[in-house]
C-alpha cells in the first residue's frame, strides 16, 4: 500500500489544462458549444458510443480521453453504458450493413434523442 | 532460409500414401514452399500433415475464372509451405481441414460464405461472415460480385443463428451483444451459466465485416498499403508492413536497410503501446483503478513519442510500398532512448505492484485457464500461445529482415491463466525495449523508400510477420497494371478467438472481462 499511495504522490495530477487556441473561429465555437452544453445538457453529457465498422483506432483515442492526461469527465462529458442512459449517440466506422439492425435499436432506444455525431 | 530436413522426409511420405504433391518454385512466396496436390487429396494431405505434427496457419481462396482455387498454409519449426488447389466451378465441393484442425472451422466457413465453396465433412456447416447483408446464394468475392453488393434496404438482424442450446434445472443464458457496455468493438456472446458458473460460451462474430477483401481489388499498392493500415487500427504498423511485404516479394522489390530497422522500431512501439494499454485494461477490469491509471498514462506519453517522431499516434499509413515515409530524426532517436530508460524505472516500481496485490492475485492467478494441450490444438499464438507453453514467434523462429540480425528474448509461461497472459505481456514490453535500442544504436543511413516497381500480371507475394497479437499473415496477388487482384490478411484474432470459449469455462460470469481483456481479439481484424 505504501507503494501504491508513494507512487501516486510522486506522480502527482498530471491532467493537462486546455490549450490555448490561438484561432479567432474556434475559440467562439468553443464558446458556444460550452453555452450549448450549458443549455441543452445542464453542463453534463452522456455519450453512448457505438462502433459500427470501425478498424478500433477510434475506440483507443475515445478510451484515451479518459486517461489522467485528458480527463474528459472534468468537462461533463461521459460515456455510459445504455444508450437508455445516454443524451447522445456517437457512431464509429462506415456503418456495416451486419450492423445496421443494432445501431438502428440502439438509436430507437434513446429516450430523448438529442444528438448523433458520427 | 535453409530448406528443411523435415519437409523431403514430409514430401516422401506423402508420396508412399498415394498423395501426389508437385512442388513448384514460387519466388513471391520464398521462404515458404508451394505444393501443388488434387482436390480429392485434400483432406488427406491435412490428415498426414497433422500426423507430422505441422501446425495450421491460414486458409484463402480465390475465384480465378475457370476454376476456384483454395490455398492452406502450414508451419513446422520455422518452415512455412503453402498447399493449393484447383477447384472446378461448377463443383466447388472439397474435404474439410476441420476433422484434423479445430483452427481451420472459422477461416473454412468465411471461404464457404464468401467464395462459395462447399467443404463437405465440416462439422459446423452455419454460416460465419455473412449474415444476411447479401442473399444466401450469392458469393461476394465471386468477381461477378459487384463490390458495392445488391444490398436489401435494411439489412435484417441475424436472429436466425442457431447457437448451442443446453437445458437442465437452473441453466439459464446470457446473450451479451453486439453492442458492448464499454468502449469496444462489437460482437455477441451467448453464456450458459449455471449459477455464476459458465458453463459455455458461444462467439457470434461477423458484425463488423465491411468486405476489406472485395475491395482491395483493384487497388493500387499505395492504395493497398493504406487499406492494410485499418484492417486492425491497434495493428496498423504491423498489417501494413504485412502487406508491403507480401508486395515487395511479388514485385521482387528489395528495400533500403533503414526503412527496414524503421519498419521494425514502429512494429515494436505499436507492440509496446498495445500491452501498456491492456495492462492497464485488466487492472481495470479488476476494479484496482491505480494500475489502470498509471498504466494509461505511460501508454498517453508512450504514444506522443511516436507521434512527435513520426507523425502519427498510431503510426498509420508510415509504412508504405517500397519502404516508410517518415523518418526519424537524431533527435527524436535520442528522445526515444531517454524515455525507454525513463520507462524501465517506472516499471521496475510498478511490476512488483502488480505481482504483489493479494486482490489481483485472487482475481488473475487461475483464471482463464488455457491448457498447453487446448492451446497447441487449437495453434493459438502471441501472448496467448506464449502464456500456454507455445514459443513460436516469427520474428525469432522464421526471422523476417531486420530481425534475422538481432537477438529476440521470447517469454514463455505454463500456467495459461490470465495473470500469465499479463506476465508474458509485461515481459515483451522489457524485451521490446531493448530491440528498440539496439535497432537505433544500429540504424543505417540512407533512403528510407525504394521507388515502386509495378509487378508483373499474376506476380504473387506472402508476408508474415510478428504483430503484437501474434503471427499476421497476408498473401497479395496482382493482377494486370500493377492493381491488386487478391488480398488476403489473416489476423491472429482468427486463431485466439476460439481459446477464449474454452479458457472462459468453469470460471465465474463475472470474470469474463479479464478473460476477455486477456486474449484480446480484434474483431474488424477477423470480420474483415
Amino acid at each position: 500500500m505504501l507503494r501504491i499511495l508513494n507512487k501516486i504522490q510522486r506522480i502527482g495530477i498530471v491532467t493537462e489544462r486546455l490549450p490555448i487556441i490561438e484561432e479567432p473561429a474556434l475559440e467562439e465555437i468553443g464558446a458556444q458549444l460550452k453555452a450549448k452544453l450549458g443549455q441543452l445538457f445542464n453542463g453534463s453529457l452522456a455519450i453512448r458510443e457505438v462502433d459500427a465498422g470501425s478498424c478500433n483506432g477510434c475506440e483507443l483515442e475515445i478510451h484515451a480521453l479518459n486517461n489522467p492526461y485528458y480527463g474528459i469527465e472534468r468537462y461533463g462529458v461521459h460515456f455510459v453504458a445504455s444508450p437508455r442512459h445516454a443524451d447522445m449517440l456517437l457512431v464509429t466506422g462506415p456503418v456495416s450493413r451486419h450492423m445496421q439492425a443494432a445501431l438502428s435499436h440502439s438509436f430507437f432506444t434513446l429516450i430523448l434523442l438529442l444528438w448523433v455525431v458520427t | 532460409m535453409t530448406t528443411a530436413a523435415w519437409m523431403t522426409a514430409f514430401l516422401g511420405r506423402l508420396e508412399l500414401r498415394d498423395i501426389h504433391v508437385g512442388e513448384e518454385p514460387s519466388a513471391g512466396l520464398a521462404p515458404a514452399r508451394l505444393v501443388k496436390i488434387s482436390v480429392d487429396d485434400w483432406g488427406r494431405f491435412a490428415h498426414e500433415a497433422k500426423n507430422w505434427d505441422c501446425r495450421w496457419v491460414a486458409a484463402w481462396g480465390e475465384d480465378a475464372g475457370e476454376e476456384l482455387i483454395i490455398n492452406a498454409c502450414f508451419e513446422k519449426e520455422g518452415t512455412y509451405f503453402i498447399a493449393r488447389a484447383p477447384i472446378k466451378r461448377t463443383h466447388p465441393i472439397l474435404p474439410s481441414h476441420t476433422p484434423h484442425y479445430a483452427a481451420a472451422n472459422r477461416p473454412e466457413r468465411h471461404i464457404q460464405d464468401m467464395l462459395g465453396i462447399a467443404f463437405m465433412d465440416h462439422p459446423d456447416p452455419r454460416r460465419w461472415t455473412r449474415h444476411r447483408a447479401w442473399k444466401e446464394t450469392e458469393y461476394p468475392l465471386r468477381k461477378d460480385f459487384p463490390a458495392a453488393g445488391n444490398p436489401p434496404a435494411q439489412t435484417l438482424p441475424n436472429d436466425n443463428y442457431r447457437f448451442l442450446f443446453a437445458h437442465g434445472s437452473g441453466v439459464y443464458e446470457i446473450p451479451v451483444g453486439p453492442v458492448h457496455a464499454g468502449i469496444i468493438e462489437p460482437g455477441h456472446f451467448r453464456f450458459q451459466a449455471v449459477g455464476e458458473t459458465v458453463l459455455n460460451l458461444e462467439e457470434r462474430l461477423g458484425y463488423v465485416h465491411k468486405g476489406i477483401e472485395k475491395i482491395a481489388e483493384g487497388r493500387d499498392a499505395a492504395g493497398l498499403a493504406r487499406l492494410a493500415g485499418r484492417v486492425s487500427g491497434d495493428s496498423t504498423v504491423a498489417h501494413a508492413w504485412t502487406a508491403c511485404m507480401a508486395m515487395e516479394k511479388a514485385a521482387g522489390l528489395d528495400i533500403p536497410p533503414r526503412a527496414l530497422s524503421l519498419r521494425a522500431i514502429m512494429a515494436e512501439r505499436e507492440r509496446i503501446a498495445n500491452h501498456l494499454g491492456d495492462i492497464g485494461a485488466i487492472c481495470n477490469d479488476v476494479a484496482f483503478s491505480f494500475g489502470f491509471y498509471q498504466f494509461g498514462r505511460l501508454r498517453e506519453v508512450w504514444q506522443r513519442l511516436s507521434r512527435e517522431a513520426f507523425g502519427h499516434r498510431f503510426m498509420m499509413d508510415r509504412v508504405i510500398p517500397g519502404g516508410v515515409s517518415a523518418n526519424l530524426s537524431e533527435q527524436l532517436a535520442v528522445a526515444m532512448g531517454a524515455q525507454i530508460a525513463s520507462m524501465r524505472k517506472e516499471l521496475e516500481k510498478l511490476y512488483p505492484i502488480l505481482d504483489d496485490l493479494p486482490s489481483l492475485e485472487d482475481r488473475l492467478d487461475t483464471t482463464g485457464y488455457l491448457s498447453p494441450e487446448t492451446a497447441k490444438a487449437y495453434g493459438a499464438l502471441g501472448y496467448v500461445g506464449r502464456a500456454s507453453n507455445m514459443a513460436f514467434d516469427v520474428r525469432k523462429d522464421a526471422p523476417y529482415a531486420p530481425y534475422d540480425r538481432l537477438n529476440i528474448n521470447v517469454p514463455v509461461f505454463t500456467q495459461g491463466d490470465v495473470a500469465s497472459r499479463l506476465n508474458v505481456r509485461a515481459q515483451e514490453i522489457l524485451a521490446s525495449f531493448d530491440l528498440i535500442e539496439t535497432l537505433i544504436a544500429g540504424l543505417p543511413h540512407g533512403p528510407i523508400h525504394a521507388s515502386w516497381k509495378i509487378p508483373s500480371s499474376g506476380a504473387e507475394g506472402l508476408g508474415i510477420t510478428e504483430g503484437f497479437r501474434g503471427e499476421i499473415l497476408a498473401y497479395v496477388r496482382f493482377g494486370d497494371d500493377g492493381k491488386v487482384a487478391r488480398y488476403f490478411p489473416r489476423d491472429p484474432s482468427w486463431l485466439t478467438w476460439p481459446t477464449l470459449e474454452k479458457l472462459v469455462r468453469d470460471n465465474i460470469v463475472p470474470d469474463f472481462p479479464m478473460c476477455n481483456k486477456s486474449v484480446n481479439g480484434s474483431y474488424s481484424g477477423h470480420d474483415l
